[in-house]
């Protein structure tokens, strides 16, 4: 009996230590390989291209003061194109074929609650840049932490602001997948708590291109606002199809579509009086976060134009993990996990120190697209500008 | 010289062979018909003169020139017309429309026009069925009108694959009328018939084929005489 | 027409005027439906903007069914070359700067000729093989086109603003100008096809070799030449309809799979082979989608539903469609 249980324990410690040394598998030339699937190509590909930039800035920068741990950083980015299956497949290949000592997070709210059952099995953390769904930290993951703002906030500033110009009647319409459904959720209690009518909620599948008959129904349900949890593409192609049908509403905002810099470019002045809403934005004098101004600078200089939320949301998560890893003395699973848990630190994306679940409290803001710009109009403790609101009709354009 | 010989033909479908050395002349102005029973390779003669099935060997010559390996149109081009078995006609064009792919080679108006009016002249009731979807008509009615449309190139020699096939006794009559009418036109005519007594009848010569072989030749009289075609091939000589 | 046949039309007639009552039922049990003046208006909207995209719908059908008919092939790969269609016209446009409609005086011959080819090197290994194979070769084909596209273009969805201004039909019905444009297009260009295919000497050919290949071969048509020109008439038809889809929706190299099962419903319902069957099929099916995503809840995830519900219980009752004939 006692022989069987040394055994056992010998076995156990071998395992220990065997799992021990796995995790700190550095390649011969003392690097260290951060990997991940972010969508390059794909409906998703215009935010995830700009943590992509952030990505690679961070390498460099963090290369440039010693790596991590002494180690050099390589990032192993792959275009998971904007498919679920596909970055489910990418991220079992980087765990278990390319052997990455770190991972990245994948885009889109969808995307990361597949990918988070694999590195869940692996036990390997990440910091979720691009995911505001909270289901996503209700299933008792331990290794998959949250920096943003959950969805069920995108669109609290704008239901505010319907209610300022008195609107009380809403239309909420969105994609059907989990981010713009729980976006729409959101939005409900939103508008219950501040006495707006809810007449009209609709999910529409993620290829619909056709709208026409959704903006009669709408209409016809008597909205004054259309609220629409919507990405790029079909956030341009409802505000095309609203000017083309001549319908008109008080305000529209989009969760996602508005806030990519080429919206406005691509809609010219279809997109003016938009609302969307931030994570963030490149406003080091409004949110005076440390070391926003230095993180602005040289994203500018790099990619010729402002970061975006997307791209200062995964700056953020990657300087929390830099101060997890530093934290925690080692690349070890466990011992990152532990820190990326306990850690409370604010970055140039803001404060992150997360709850029991893994998720941050984060604010975000509400802006409008005015003259080609972004501004934020909500909170208004952060608002550059008064919001334009009620939008004009189309005809006085 | 015969205006269509067949010298030892042998053909089939892929590997099976179904003719076998058959050997068969139409000389012009005549009508030739071919007759045996089921199987005896009749339609296959006319299929291999056309290319459509797998040609082994032997001579195929018209009018002088070979016809082995030429495209389809390119026979017609030459003069020879065929009307497949089964009142082929295009079911959801008009008679007019059927009449005018008959001359699908033809650009010259003015000819297709004589040439349609040739056929009215044989077939009174396609010229009163013109603008009729061909596929309601009738069985006759639709004999006629691949008759017609085989016409329409105005040919030398017309190959004729079971003209009576399916049709009442009065059709029958009818269409072996057109068939002679059309012959003393200045038509040569190559039949092959089920129908052997009728055929027979009409024909100045004729081939019997068993089993892919010619069998007997003769004339039409010759061949209505011979008590062994007569037992086999005539229902018995019932009737002549 | 035969006894059975009308009966058959009789009760496609019932069965359709149920699935058009369908919608307003539900909606009046939802409250979505109302009598006043305004939600007519909608209603007149939406039915007006089926009308427009019907007759895209139609254009596509008009392609697939040539094919079909000619060859016997059941091209899957028909939207994945509507897909072709739009990325050709995107390119003309931002690149070298030529408008979509007026980038198909050069893309449409490109077309012709790329489905000639299609015919030479892949499709006449096919013709006159059972139906199947010829549909695993175009769905083979489809996909290599959507990957190809992927490779070439990304999956980023890509759009053309094109006539985006409002057109005020009438007092209540407004709709965009593109649509217009793109209604106009489609259904000159179908109408075109349908001249050409009753009226001239190669047209007739064509609906020759449609009905009976070998009769055609004996009036001397050259039939291999039919097949060419026939696949090269398709592919041209479906890249002027990408054409008209790039200019009103956004579109990415996947997008195609749902007009090739669009065409499908629509060759269905009108009947095989037959064109104006086709223009009809088209027109019921985009007004009945819109119908159904305005009344019905949560009904633009409906909508494939209704067009596939609609497709099978025509196959069921009229196996030769609206217009169709028994095969002979």
């Amino acid at each position: 009996m006692r022989a069987h249980r040394a055994c056992l324990a010998i076995i156990v410690a071998i395992l220990v230590l065997g799992a021990g040394s796995a995790a700190a598998k550095h390649r011969p030339n003392n690097e260290v390989v951060m990997g991940g699937a972010i969508s390059q190509t794909g409906q998703y590909a215009e935010p995830a291209g700009r943590q992509v930039n952030s990505i690679k800035l961070w390498v460099d920068e963090v290369n440039a003061r010693g790596g991590l741990l002494g180690h050099k950083v390589v990032a192993r980015l792959l275009d998971d194109k904007s498919d679920t299956q596909t970055a489910i497949k990418l991220y079992e290949k980087l765990i278990t074929e390319d052997k990455v000592d770190l991972l990245l997070a994948p885009y889109s709210s969808g995307i990361t609650e597949a990918v988070a059952n694999v590195n869940e099995r692996y036990k390997m953390p990440f910091v979720a840049y691009g995911a505001a769904s909270s289901p996503i930290w209700e299933k008792n993951r331990k290794y998959i932490f949250n920096i943003v703002a959950v969805a069920e906030d995108y669109q609290k500033g704008a239901v505010h602001l319907a209610k300022q110009i008195g609107v009380k009647t809403i239309a909420i319409i969105g994609q059907d997948s989990l981010f713009p459904r729980q976006a729409g959720k959101g939005a409900k209690e939103w508008a219950k708590k501040l006495g707006i009518n809810v007449v009209l909620e609709e999910n529409y599948p993620p290829k619909q291109t056709d709208f026409t008959a959704l903006l009669q129904k709408i209409k016809a349900a008597g909205a004054e606002g259309l609220i629409s949890n919507s990405y790029f593409a079909d956030a341009a192609a409802q505000l095309r199809q609203m000017r083309e049908l001549n319908v008109n509403f008080k305000l529209y905002s989009s969760t996602v579509g508005p806030g990519l810099p080429n919206f406005p470019e691509q809609l010219g002045n279809t997109a003016e009086y938009v609302l969307g809403f931030s994570q963030w934005e490149p406003l080091p004098q409004i949110l005076k976060h440390p070391g926003m101004k230095e993180y602005i600078e040289a994203y500018e200089k790099r990619f010729n134009e402002k970061p975006n939320y997307h791209a200062g949301g995964a700056y953020g998560s990657l300087l929390v993990t830099e101060a997890a890893i530093k934290k925690a003395g080692s690349f070890d699973n466990e011992k990152l996990r532990e820190a990326l848990a306990t850690l409370d630190i604010t970055t140039t994306f803001g404060r992150y120190k997360v709850d029991a679940k893994g998720m941050n409290s984060h604010e975000g803001l509400t802006f409008q697209i005015l003259r080609g710009q972004r501004k934020v109009v909500w909170p208004d403790k952060f608002a550059e500008t008064k919001a334009e609101l009620p939008m004009p009709e189309w005809s006085k354009r | 010289m015969p205006l269509l010989e067949l010298r030892g033909v042998s053909a089939g479908y892929g590997s099976i062979q179904i003719l076998h050395d058959v050997s068969l002349q139409v000389n012009a102005g005549e009508i030739v018909s071919v007759i045996g029973p089921n199987g005896a390779g009749k339609s296959t003669t006319f299929k291999v003169i056309m290319g459509f099935i797998t040609y082994l060997g032997g001579e195929i010559v018209f009018d002088g020139s070979s016809l082995v390996g030429e495209r389809p149109d390119r026979i017609l081009a030459r003069g020879l017309a065929y009307v497949p078995q089964g009142r082929v006609v295009f079911s959801q064009m008009t008679v007019r429309e059927n009449l005018e792919m008959g001359a699908y080679l033809e650009r010259d108006r003015a000819k297709i026009a004589a040439a349609m009016d040739y056929v009215f002249s044989i077939f009174p009731r396609l010229a009163e069925r013109a603008r009729q979807l061909a596929g309601s008509m009738s069985g006759g009615e639709q004999q006629m009108l691949a008759m017609g449309r085989g016409l329409m190139m105005r040919p030398r020699m017309m190959m004729l694959d079971e003209p009576s096939l399916g049709l009442s006794p009065r059709l029958v009559d009818e269409v072996f009328d057109k068939t002679v009418a059309m012959a003393q036109s200045g038509l040569t005519v190559m039949l092959v018939e089920q129908n052997a007594a009728r055929a027979l009848e009409v024909s100045q010569r004729a081939y019997v084929l068993e089993l892919g072989r010619n069998r007997y030749e003769g004339t039409g009289p010759e061949l209505l005489a011979n008590p062994e075609v007569r037992t086999m091939y005539l229902g018995g000589g019932v009737r002549v | 027409m035969e006894k059975s046949d009308v009966r058959s039309l009789y009760l496609l007639a019932a069965f359709l005027v149920c699935a058009y009552s369908l919608p307003f039922l539900i909606g009046i049990q939802f409250g979505t439906v109302r009598a006043d003046e305004q939600w007519f208006a909608y209603l007149a909207t939406v039915v007006f903007a089926g009308i427009l995209q019907g007759g895209v719908y139609a254009m596509f059908a008009v392609g697939l069914t040539l094919i079909f008919g000619v060859m016997r092939i059941i091209n899957a790969a028909h939207g994945e070359m509507v897909m072709m269609g739009a990325y050709l016209t995107w390119v003309a446009f931002f690149y070298l700067g030529v408008d979509p409609l007026l980038a198909l005086v050069f893309t449409l011959p490109i077309a012709f000729l790329l489905g000639v080819a299609l015919q030479k090197v892949l499709l006449n290994a096919v013709v006159g093989q059972p139906e199947l194979t010829a549909l695993l070769v175009t769905f083979g084909l489809g996909l290599t086109m959507i990957y190809v596209a992927e490779l070439i273009f990304t999956t980023d969805f890509r759009t053309i603003p094109y006539a985006p201004q409002t057109v005020q039909v009438t007092r209540t019905i407004a709709v965009g100008q593109n649509k217009l444009i793109s209604f106009v297009m489609a259904v000159s260009i179908s109408a075109a096809v349908y001249l050409f295919l009753k009226f001239s000497r190669l047209g007739k050919a064509i609906r020759a070799t449609a009905l009976n290949a070998e009769v055609a071969m004996v009036c001397g048509i050259n039939v291999q030449r039919i097949y060419l020109v026939t696949t090269g008439i398709a592919v041209a038809l479906a890249v002027a309809g990408g054409a008209l889809v790039s200019i009103q929706f956004g579109f990415n190299p996947e997008t195609g799979v749902v007009y090739t099962l669009q065409a499908f419903a629509i060759v269905i319902l009108g009947g095989r082979g037959h064109y104006v069957g086709a223009l009809i099929g088209g027109l019921m099916l985009a007004v009945l989608e819109n119908l159904v995503s305005l009344m019905i809840p949560n009904g633009t995830a409906a909508v494939e539903l209704a067009a596939y519900g609609l497709m099978i219980f025509v196959l069921l009752i009229r196996p030769g469609g609206l217009m169709g004939v028994k095969e002979a």
